[in-house]
């Protein structure tokens, strides 16, 4: 999945460099750089690529940018299988997220939130689908725990039956 | 790993309809016994259920047999077409299944678009079809899923 990622972002650089050389001769605007920050489910399957980890086709970013690029990159994801989750902007993520750099290039910066952090604003919800994952996360990374409490969340939820 | 967990989410990855990062997507014949098995290790999964026996009930075998011993799942299929978004299913709210049905047909309707396949003559040696089939043989597929594997697998 994150090797198929970075094809996608690659792809997405070449279309932004021929697209502004495109709009120089043309004397359109040309795109700014955009930035693209990755959490929910498919921000930990970035990050913990050795864990057997799943997540549904919708693709949960928050996008700052030109709408031309935003809809290129809504038809490429769909060519991976993936959606661009439009309730995206409603993910709360805990104060002080930090965002680890995933790609830096000529356009395109992408962000992708702190794996503990995405387990923090998952535990907020107490969804019955992220329960079984959580355990299985915060048994192998015990120490996301105390980053989790740290910002006022329980993970009590997650010992009940 | 359970073998139901396993071939479900590797048919449901070969659809287009979960994503993984460590199982590869295989063509598995799942039951709606298997996807109730998995789903209870992968909430997902069951999320993914009601609208895929909505748009492609074809992925899930035996299905006019099964679905009648699970009215349970033929309620969330109704609640899903009947948009109750106060509904669950197995602890999943319905209005989450009303979602994945959504993406489900998105990426059906995408899948039919690029699967429709047309004929293709190549001219090629007499020793690359041997090959071919020699490699079809062993994956255990026709000559046109092993191109469309290596394809799909190795060269794209």
């Amino acid at each position: 999945m994150k090797a198929k990622f970075q094809s996608l972002l690659l792809a997405l650089e070449v279309w932004l460099n021929d697209e502004n050389i495109r709009r120089i001769k043309e004397g359109e605007l040309t795109l700014k750089q955009i930035e693209i920050k990755l959490m929910g489910q498919f921000a930990l399957l970035i990050a913990l690529p050795n864990l057997d980890l799943n997540a549904t086709a919708d693709f949960d970013a928050v996008i700052r940018g030109d709408n031309t690029v935003v809809q290129f990159l809504k038809e490429r994801l769909l060519e991976h299988n993936l959606i661009l989750d439009s309730d995206a902007e409603l993910i709360q993520m805990p104060k002080g997220t930090p965002w680890n750099l995933f790609h830096k290039g000529n356009f395109l910066t992408v962000l992708v939130a702190a794996p503990e952090y995405v387990a923090a604003s998952k535990c907020q919800f107490k969804r019955t689908k992220d329960k079984l994952q959580l355990q299985k996360l915060l048994r192998k990374f015990p120490k996301w725990k105390e980053t989790i409490h740290s910002l006022s969340i329980s993970t009590e939820w997650l010992d009940e039956n | 790993m359970k073998t139901e967990y396993k071939k479900v989410i590797q048919r449901l990855c070969y659809e287009g309809y979960l994503h993984n990062t460590v199982l590869k997507p295989a063509r598995c014949q799942i039951t709606v016994n298997d996807m109730l098995i998995a789903g209870a290790q992968e909430p997902r999964i069951l999320e993914i259920l009601p609208g895929l026996l909505l748009i492609e009930p074809k992925v899930i075998r035996n299905i006019k047999r099964d679905l009648p011993r699970h009215p349970e799942i033929q309620e969330a299929i109704r609640n899903v077409e009947e948009k109750r978004v106060a509904a669950e299913f197995l602890k999943i709210p319905i209005n989450d299944c009303i979602k994945q049905a959504k993406i489900l047909q998105i990426i059906y309707e995408r899948k039919k678009i690029n699967n429709k396949s047309k004929n293709l003559n190549l001219r090629v040696s007499g020793e690359d079809i041997k090959k071919l089939e020699r490699l079809s043989r062993r994956l255990g597929k026709t000559k046109s899923e092993t191109v469309r594997y290596l394809l799909t697998n190795n060269l794209s």
